[in-house]
């Protein structure tokens, strides 16, 4: 058997001398090992089906102070009948306890044992005690009790039956204390029994030393072998949250697309999130899906977007130059004024239509986080990711607007198939949803798409057609990592996280 | 988006046409409508309409009607008079500033069954609700037109001096006592009870019909299987709104074969001193063919766009190769631009039936500055060992302030929170990062963490009061050893990483401990702090071990 260490042939040699069978102490003491190396070697044999190990319950003794002192000075009835012995076999007990050096109150303990035990006679005289003992008497259980228990700790079930009573004995004297242990019981099985124990004879090493490396020792050395199969503890890497990975690859695949990425204010006012949208201030249109409005600030300064402030509100009121009736109602600057949440992502295409930096033609995108008041349930959350985007160009279309819808819908989400559906916004016209069928999972929404309206990009000072698109990349992600509750997405839950694997 | 239900057989029935009941293909079906199914259970089908500006189907009347013509099943029959009813409505001057238009008609000739009132009283919620901005702008009643004696006097009278049973009562209250305790007057009360007069509806045998825009009177108000005659009144501050109303709701009727009626209201202001209601007159639109093809993407020919107009409803006046002359019927109150109409001529098309062509436009894809900067700082704590988490931006006081100690006067609170929990923007990211510890004692020590994340600060001053977004980057270590040496050498690793060159200089801050607080400084400006958290705080989440942290504004760091 290649691979025995040191220590493990030592236990081995020790089982064989002691019969096959010892404790994991006794093995200690035999191997004059440290008990945490005969419990690793132990490990390791049983591990190799060598020895097996039984654990037992056996009830330990050890001297008290008392008992102490009974082991180096005898017991009190051996010390009185030794001066008795010496003094010419008979003495009076006050004489005998002041010779033996006891205190008084020995007395009636010394005589109880003395006739007891057999030793000698007890005899009254008026008040005085005479105690006769002719011949030393020889050394009783009770006594080799207490030599065996000298400096060590004895198990009760070893002893023989003359000796367990002697340590009842010896318990009631409160010479003696137990203590109830967990003993491990090592047993050579039979193939440790059979195993060649000098193969071996080198010191195993663990870890290897930068003195082995560069001595070369480590060619010599008697290197352990591990048990690379057993389990060792976890570590955990830093890495990447699951859901902005993904948002990392979405963004990658995008910009292969050709598509710029732009980002924009949380806090935007009604006039980018809703006005700019030909979303009406008065009109059940705005409601499409409710706004968090902030208490204080409450409102913005419209002065940087006064250029096109007025546009908007007679595109509002009566159409402007857009060739629309407009929405026919009393237009509100201070509505428009207020401050909210981005609830949309579109809110960024707006951004970037009224940017200096925007290019015709050209396509951006924006990953943007959005607040709706909605209570978080399996499907809702009140803060949530949308991707959304825009393509600006001469001479776009509805095909291009579908062209698009379908290179995402393969590109991105990997679907087999896409089909569309009219759709509903109130800023673009028409307005595309877009479904793809994905092997095991059916037809799903995966996203809303339209033309911007003339409502919108006119007033904007935008001359050519903006094809409009926003993907449901949450639930995208919910596919990709399995997910079936939309809150997973901010799970605080650190374990799920360090064991997500990383794709 | 408006919900409706209705039964398969009524739906089959108003269609003229057997259809599968089975969902996918009736979701085929309703795609005309922008209609999704949300269930079928037995023979009732509810279903959800996407399109919140076309009430004219929001009614499964509307819906059918807009089907047939996309089937092509039967004659096409625009929505018409059949005659005047002669009923008059004589309206108040003194309702100019309350309440002031009303527009009435009668349907005719109806035999309803339970099922057609449900489905009209789910129709006039809806337009109650969003059309009629929850009655403030306009509120429908239906009454037993039998019942009542023309004139009507749309009127307005002391709130204690009037009193009628209302619709589903039983005993007689006064309009004061209405709007203070009937349900629905305690819903709708405050939109007239602010005023000294309210508006009243009666007839000339002074029975009353309603309170506007409150309740109808049980006597006329309540419509069953018996009536025939359906007087329609609508209410409203909007004239557009209150007769666009009218005529969606006659409409409807006229698809369960009601011969429509007009009545006259006469006036002492407003735009018309009389006014007959309703008016179904089609609206005339040209669409240009060139138009409609450059943004279809298609060669529209006059043939084939004359077909599309047909499903979609319209009435083709004439064509020509270069444009349309449609009759847009009264009930498409939505139809407000030629786009609209090239919308429905593409869903007439079948938008599956068009070439998906994608756009030629030969662009170069950059991600934006924010992204990179995220990866950079991204791979440092990544490599130095810190797990990347995710959280809210939306918080609460009790966790960004009161757990870390922090008195600020400055924090941006929503006004219209829906939730306990989400209350107040963030305006540092450490509460977050603690808050996720929380969650995580039970798990593997040592945990180390961080985010890069918007959060929303407010500068105000004596002039100006502003919101706007500040990208940062905390970092949080907890362990039985965890301390800051341990914190600052990963701040210094960061810094060395970024070739940038950090100060720390002691600080104070009520959520670390004092004496092994500081506060990060760079090129002159304070950008962070960090130090070994304040054991209150660490208790106030539960947590028991040390804790180091620091959070920098990632801004002056990377662009400054």
């Amino acid at each position: 058997m290649a691979g025995l260490s040191q220590n493990e042939q030592r236990v081995l040699t020790a089982l064989r001398e002691a019969g096959g069978t010892l404790s994991q102490d006794d093995l200690a003491k035999k191997t004059g090992l440290a008990d945490s190396a005969v419990a690793r070697a132990v490990l390791s044999l049983s591990e190799k089906q060598l020895v097996k190990e039984d654990v037992t319950k056996k009830t330990g003794l050890k001297l008290t102070e008392e008992g102490e002192s009974f082991a180096s000075q005898g017991t009190p009835e051996r010390r009185i009948a030794s001066q008795i012995v010496r003094s010419g076999g008979r003495m009076s007990l006050n004489d005998a306890l002041h010779k033996a050096g006891l205190a008084e109150n020995y007395g009636p303990i010394a005589t109880g044992w003395i006739s007891r035990k057999k030793w000698g006679k007890i005899e009254k005289l008026g008040p005085e005690i005479q105690i006769a003992i002719s011949v030393e008497p020889a050394a009783d259980d009770d006594e080799q009790l207490i030599k065996r228990a000298t400096g060590e700790r004895i198990l009760l079930e070893n002893l023989p039956d003359n000796l367990k009573q002697a340590a009842d004995r010896l318990l009631k004297r409160n010479a003696l204390e137990s203590e109830i242990e967990t003993g491990r019981i090592i047993t050579l099985t039979e193939q440790g029994k059979s195993v060649d124990t000098d193969s071996a004879v080198t010191e195993a090493i663990g870890p290897l030393t930068s003195e082995l490396i560069l001595t070369g020792e480590w060619r010599n050395a008697n290197l352990r072998t591990y048990n690379v199969s057993s389990p060792v503890p976890p570590v955990w890497p830093g890495k990447y949250h699951p859901y902005l990975r993904f948002l990392r690859n979405l963004k990658r695949k995008l910009v292969a697309l050709g598509f710029v990425e732009v980002t924009g204010p949380t806090v935007e006012s009604a006039f980018i999130n809703c006005d700019c949208l030909y979303m009406p201030q008065d009109h059940p249109a705005r409601e499409i899906h409710d706004l968090y409005y902030l208490k204080e600030p409450s409102r913005q300064s419209l002065e940087p977007l006064k250029h096109i402030l007025d546009n908007v509100k007679k595109t509002h009121e009566n159409g402007w130059k857009t060739g629309s009736t407009g929405w026919r109602y009393k237009y509100s600057e201070d509505e428009a004024s207020k401050l909210i949440l981005r609830s949309h992502g579109t809110a960024l295409s707006v951004r970037t239509l009224l940017s200096p930096e925007l290019q015709i033609p050209g396509k951006y995108f924006a990953i943007a986080r959005c607040f709706r008041p909605e209570f978080l349930d399996r499907t809702h959350l009140t803060e949530f990711n949308q991707a959304e985007g825009i393509v600006v160009g001469e001479g776009l279309n509805l095909r291009n607007l579908l062209g698009i819808l379908e290179m995402f819908a393969k590109e991105v989400a990997g679907a087999d198939r896409v089909r569309f559906k009219p759709d509903y916004f109130p800023f673009t016209e028409p307005s595309v949803e877009l479904q793809a069928y994905k092997e095991n999972y059916g037809w799903m929404e995966f996203g809303g798409s339209g033309i911007f309206r003339p409502e919108v990009t006119l007033p904007l000072g935008i001359k050519v057609p903006v094809l409009a698109w926003g993907l449901g990349i949450d639930r995208l992600y919910m596919m990709h990592r399995g997910i079936q509750d939309i809150r997973q997405l901010f799970t605080p839950d650190l374990e799920w996280i360090r064991k997500q694997p990383v794709k | 988006m408006p919900n409706l239900q209705f039964s398969f057989s009524d739906f089959e029935q108003l269609l003229g046409k057997s259809i599968p009941n089975d969902k996918d293909k009736l979701n085929d079906l309703l795609a005309f409508v922008k209609g999704d199914v949300e269930s079928i259970e037995a023979q009732t089908v509810s279903i959800e309409i996407k399109d919140s500006n076309r009430p004219d189907i929001w009614s499964v009347e509307g819906i059918c009607r807009a089907l047939r013509s996309q089937l092509g099943i039967g004659q096409i029959k625009p929505v018409r008079v059949t005659a005047k009813s002669g009923l008059k409505v004589i309206v108040d001057k003194r309702l100019k500033a309350i309440r002031p238009y009303i527009a009435c008609a009668i349907v005719k000739q109806l035999t309803p069954t339970d099922e057609n009132i449900t489905s009209w009283i789910s129709l006039q919620e809806k337009l109650d609700l969003t059309y009629g901005r929850k009655r403030e702008r306009s509120s429908i009643g239906y009454y037993n037109a039998d019942l009542i004696k023309s004139p009507l006097h749309y009127t307005v009278t002391n709130p204690d001096a009037a009193s009628f049973v209302p619709l589903g009562g039983d005993r007689k209250m006064s309009l004061k006592e209405i709007v203070s305790s009937h349900p629905k007057g305690l819903v709708y009360g405050p939109i007239v009870s602010s005023f000294k007069e309210w508006p009243i509806l009666h007839d000339d045998e002074g029975k009353i019909l309603s309170l506007p825009p409150v309740i109808n009177s049980n006597d006329l108000g309540k419509i069953t299987t018996e009536t025939r005659n359906v007087l329609i009144e609508v209410t409203g501050t909007n004239w557009e709104t209150v007769h666009n109303t009218l005529k969606i709701v006659v409409s409807a009727l006229y698809e369960r074969k009601g011969r429509i009626h007009t009545c006259l209201e006469k006036y002492q202001y407003g735009p018309q001193k009389t006014v007959t209601t309703p008016d179904l007159t089609a609206r005339n639109r040209t669409l240009q063919l060139p138009y409609a093809s450059k943004i279809l993407g298609i060669d529209l020919d006059p043939g084939r766009a004359v077909k599309c107009a047909k499903k979609a409803g319209y009435g083709v006046i004439r064509s020509s190769s270069k444009a349309l002359e449609l009759e847009v019927p009264c009930y498409r109150i939505d139809i407000m631009h030629p786009i609209d109409i090239v919308e429905d001529f593409a869903i007439s098309l079948d938008m599956n039936s068009l070439a998906p062509e994608w756009p030629r436009i030969p662009t170069i894809g950059a991600l934006s500055m924010q992204t990179e900067q995220r990866e950079i700082l991204g791979e440092i704590m990544i490599g130095l060992g810190f797990q990347e988490i995710l959280t809210y931006v939306l918080t609460s006081t009790e966790i960004i302030a009161e757990k870390p100690l922090v008195h600020d006067q400055n924090l941006v609170q929503l006004a219209n929170p829906k939730m306990s929990t989400h209350t107040t923007l963030r305006n540092w990211l450490l509460p977050s990062l603690l808050e996720f510890l929380s969650h995580n004692t039970h798990v593997d020590y040592p945990q180390k963490i961080f985010e890069v994340a918007t959060c929303i600060q407010r500068t105000k001053t004596s002039s100006e009061d502003r919101v706007g977004d500040v990208l940062k980057l905390a970092a949080t270590i907890i362990h039985p050893t965890a301390g800051f040496t341990e914190i600052r050498a990963s701040l210094d690793s960061l810094a060395q990483n970024l070739d940038r060159r950090f100060q720390i200089e002691p600080a104070k801050h009520p959520s670390f401990l004092p004496g092994r607080c500081g506060s990060i400084r760079y090129a002159g400006r304070e950008v962070g702090i960090l130090g070994e958290i304040n054991p209150d705080v660490l208790v106030s989440w539960g947590l028991n071990l040390p804790a180091a942290a620091f959070e920098v504004n990632v801004d002056p760091l990377l662009n400054g």
